[in-house]
């Protein structure tokens, strides 16, 4: 009968862990509010308390063109050089889908294969992750629907033809030599990004010559950067370091999916003028303040974030004067 | 009641000076090895699962928690409360310098855990230990008296394999050889309900025992149709019912986990689908043809078809549970059957890594009371499956934490090391990998043959036969 009380209560308390687990764990909500007033941007922002201070970032971000799609990412059956493995891709929807719903997102992450694709590129808008190689005849395709106003986000050297030696914006991809140090001040640095050891870099000139903008960690030297963002017509290209490959917390899905769900839903893509970050220490009392950014005629898109493992707060919001 | 329940416990603890003797060591040699040891690939997913769950995103929020949850649910309380006094954002850390080797060999991570991370992840596995060791003692107390069940407590608890695994790997099969073991005792005492909730509560933690529950329900069903010959539908239906409803309480742990979102379901079972095969197991040569064929990992990647093999464990559990039943007497099966369900899965998944082991030895142990080949093997197989992990990466792996808190060796020094032992000895680490594995996979099938038939037991007499003469 000891053994059945034991048993009994062991499941309860397990229960109970379980619904603390569930349904107790959730974080006072971060709270933004703006305000315009003669083209000046106010907003007031806090963040809430914890049991120990945590860092966390403001960005306001001038963009052109914001939008907050559903995420399709190509799933091929190709492996090896410049591909990402499958086992990896399919590792970046899993985490990217979490990530996003981490940080309140409303955007879903879907799967095409290659028989999809064209369909896809004739349906419209929307965002596109390709970390496999595409044929020239689906590169020309790609294109057109980019300058049509799609965002793609293309990991890896050598996937997309129109990114290759050759291609409209060609842009070079060299081993990226980091050194374990990250620039204090940096773009980069404020977001958290988190892919500190992408396999390759990008070249800074090359993405400057195209009006691009380096979203990512930069070499020493500075040449080379893990991320950017080039626009091409109407729409704009992600490109990053890639291909996705181990080890975790340098270069494989889950700092990918870190990086992609911040930049994504700060809007980071669709730079198209000054930019203003911050990062911050929040005490463990929580934090209350606020900042005025000169606007202008512009749209701006503003977000505030929790930047460690054991937050995930993030609130933002896109003003149109 | 109190009291008696006090006494009950007392008992249960301490049952004879030298099992308390011993159970100090024991423990005092875990608790030391803990806090600077860990297995970085393995640490970092429970590293996740917890700030995930302090975060509020819950254990599978970041995706790197692959295990059924109940391993997240019995440690979060220990770290809620230890986050409530150090910053969980100390819990480990990202060494850039490990990049390198961790793309060397596939098989790590970057990021180091704290030593207070490894002891509170370690503190319910090691107690998996004394739980295992102390029923061990109960149960062969009962059936041979206390001489032999002191042996069983001693070779269990202080069995190096099963210290390193729990303190210095922190892998918590144990818990679920817990679980399975009592399960499988309550069988043989027809407790079905209670059997039923504790092999439920095994599978939550690791799938394993997804296996008996199967098996367990065939000699039930069995049982169930021959009965009705004699007996009202009603009586011969009640074991299977039971067995059933146990099951079914066992999951009321995980309930919120169900109601709130079942994802982490189809994220478990498709990760499933990508396992690479290997290990102390059928798919021992696998490490010598990777690095033939010039792949570099530990025991073969990348090649899908885990699913095909967990439908053949399944099939195979089936066909060994109906031999037993042709074959074993009425009041023996359960624990014959949970033997050597648990062997052949083990000889037969798609990975068998030396932790799994930990599975089998409760069972080997029980069996060591009327059979007393079973003590030889489960040497045999510690001393293989210790030298398989150590040459996994190198024994250097497990020594991140003392390196990188303690100062000594160096981080530097270990990442040298690893990388020296993986690219400089790839071949002959490929080949040492397949006889290991292939001896385990040998000593493995003999658990399950007959005594007469026994290669390894003969082994063994020779070489003690040998040893007498030249003495």
């Amino acid at each position: 009968m000891r053994t059945e009380i034991a048993a009994a209560l062991f499941m309860a308390a397990m229960f109970v862990t379980s619904v603390c687990m569930v349904y107790g764990g959730g974080q006072e909500p971060p709270s933004l509010q703006v305000t315009i007033s003669n083209d000046i941007l106010t907003v007031d922002y806090s963040m809430p308390s914890s049991a120990h201070s945590y860092p966390s970032a403001i960005v306001a971000i001038t963009v052109d063109n914001y939008r907050s799609d559903d995420i399709t990412i190509l799933l091929t059956k190709r492996s090896g050089p410049p591909n990402s493995d499958p086992a990896n891709v399919q590792g970046l929807v899993d985490h990217l889908g979490a990530e996003l719903e981490n940080i309140g997102s409303s955007s879903e992450v879907t799967t095409i294969d290659e028989r999809a694709l064209s369909s896809f590129l004739t349906a419209g808008n929307g965002t596109l992750v390709i970390a496999s190689e595409i044929n020239d005849t689906m590169g020309l395709m790609l294109e057109s629907w980019v300058r049509a106003g799609g965002l793609l986000v293309a990991i890896g050297p050598g996937c997309i033809p129109f990114l290759s030696p050759g291609g409209s914006l060609e842009i070079d991809h060299v081993l990226f030599p980091y050194d374990g140090k990250v620039v204090d001040g940096s773009f980069a640095n404020a977001l958290g990004l988190r892919t500190l050891y992408s396999v390759n870099g990008l070249s800074v000139a090359d993405v400057l010559s195209y009006s691009g903008k380096v979203l990512g960690h930069t070499s020493s030297d500075g040449k080379l950067t893990t991320t950017a963002t080039v626009p091409m017509g109407n729409g704009r290209v992600l490109v990053m370091g890639g291909p996705i490959e181990a080890p975790f917390l340098a270069s494989m899905e889950d700092v990918y999916a870190w990086d992609l769900a911040r930049l994504l839903q700060t809007g980071a893509p669709w730079v198209s003028g000054p930019v203003y970050h911050d990062r911050m220490e929040v005490p463990s009392q929580g934090l209350r303040d606020s900042l005025s950014i000169d606007i202008g005629e512009m749209a701006v898109r503003i977000s505030l974030f929790s930047l460690d493992d054991s937050h995930a707060l993030f609130v933002g919001a896109t003003v149109k004067p | 009641m109190l009291k008696g329940a006090m006494g009950d416990l007392k008992r249960f603890v301490a049952p004879s000076p030298t099992v308390l003797k011993f159970l100090i060591i024991g423990l005092m040699i875990r608790l030391l090895l803990s806090p600077f040891t860990s297995y970085p690939y393995d640490a970092y997913p429970f590293y996740g699962a917890v700030v995930g769950t302090l975060a509020g995103t819950g254990p599978y929020g970041n995706v790197l928690f692959t295990y059924p949850p109940l391993f997240s649910v019995i440690y979060y309380p220990l770290f809620w409360v230890v986050a409530q006094f150090v910053d969980p954002n100390s819990f480990g850390i990202f060494v850039p310098s490990m990049v390198e080797v961790s793309r060397a060999t596939k098989m790590l991570v970057p990021f180091i855990t704290s030593p207070t991370f490894n002891v509170v992840l370690k503190l319910p596995i090691i107690l998996g230990d004394v739980l295992v060791g102390l029923s061990l003692y109960k149960i062969v107390e009962a059936r041979k008296g206390s001489v032999s069940a002191e042996r069983v407590f001693l070779i269990w608890f202080l069995n190096p394999l099963v210290i390193f695994v729990s303190s210095v790997h922190g892998q918590f099969d144990v818990l679920a050889a817990y679980f399975a073991l009592i399960g499988v005792m309550s069988f043989m005492e027809k407790k079905y309900l209670l059997s039923g909730a504790f092999l439920g509560v095994g599978v939550l933690l690791k799938l394993f025992p997804a296996y008996l529950v199967i098996s367990f329900g065939i000699i039930l069903l069995t049982s169930f149709i021959i009965s009705l010959r004699g007996s009202r539908l009603g009586e011969a239906l009640r074991p299977i019912s039971a067995f059933v409803a146990g099951g079914a309480i066992s999951l009321v742990v995980i309930l919120p986990f169900l109601l709130n979102s079942n994802s982490f379901l189809d994220f478990i079972l498709r990760r499933g689908t990508y396992s690479s095969v290997g290990g102390m197991n059928a798919w021992f040569l696998t490490p010598l043809l990777g690095a033939i064929a010039g792949g570099g990992g530990g025991s073969g990647e990348g090649i899908p078809f885990g699913l095909i093999i967990l439908v053949s464990g399944i099939a195979i559990t089936v066909l060994v549970t109906l031999i037993i039943i042709w074959k074993a007497p009425v009041e023996g099966r359960p624990l014959y059957t949970a033997l050597a369900v648990t062997t052949v899965v083990l000889a037969t998944q798609s990975v068998t890594n030396p932790q799994h082991l930990i599975w089998l030895f409760p069972l080997m142990l029980v069996f060591y009371s009327s059979d007393g080949r079973m003590h030889h093997k489960m040497y045999i197989l510690s001393v293989l499956g210790l030298l398989y992990l150590l040459c996994l990466q190198s024994g250097l792996v497990f020594l991140y934490p003392l390196a990188n808190y303690a100062g000594w060796p160096s981080v530097h020094m270990i990442n040298q090391g690893i990388e020296s032992f993986f690219i400089g000895t790839e071949m002959g680490r490929a080949i040492v990998m397949s006889v290991l594995g292939g001896l385990g996979f040998f000593v493995l099938l003999s658990v399950v043959t007959p005594p007469k038939w026994d290669p390894v037991e003969r082994l063994i007499r020779k070489i003690v036969r040998r040893g007498a003469l030249e003495d």
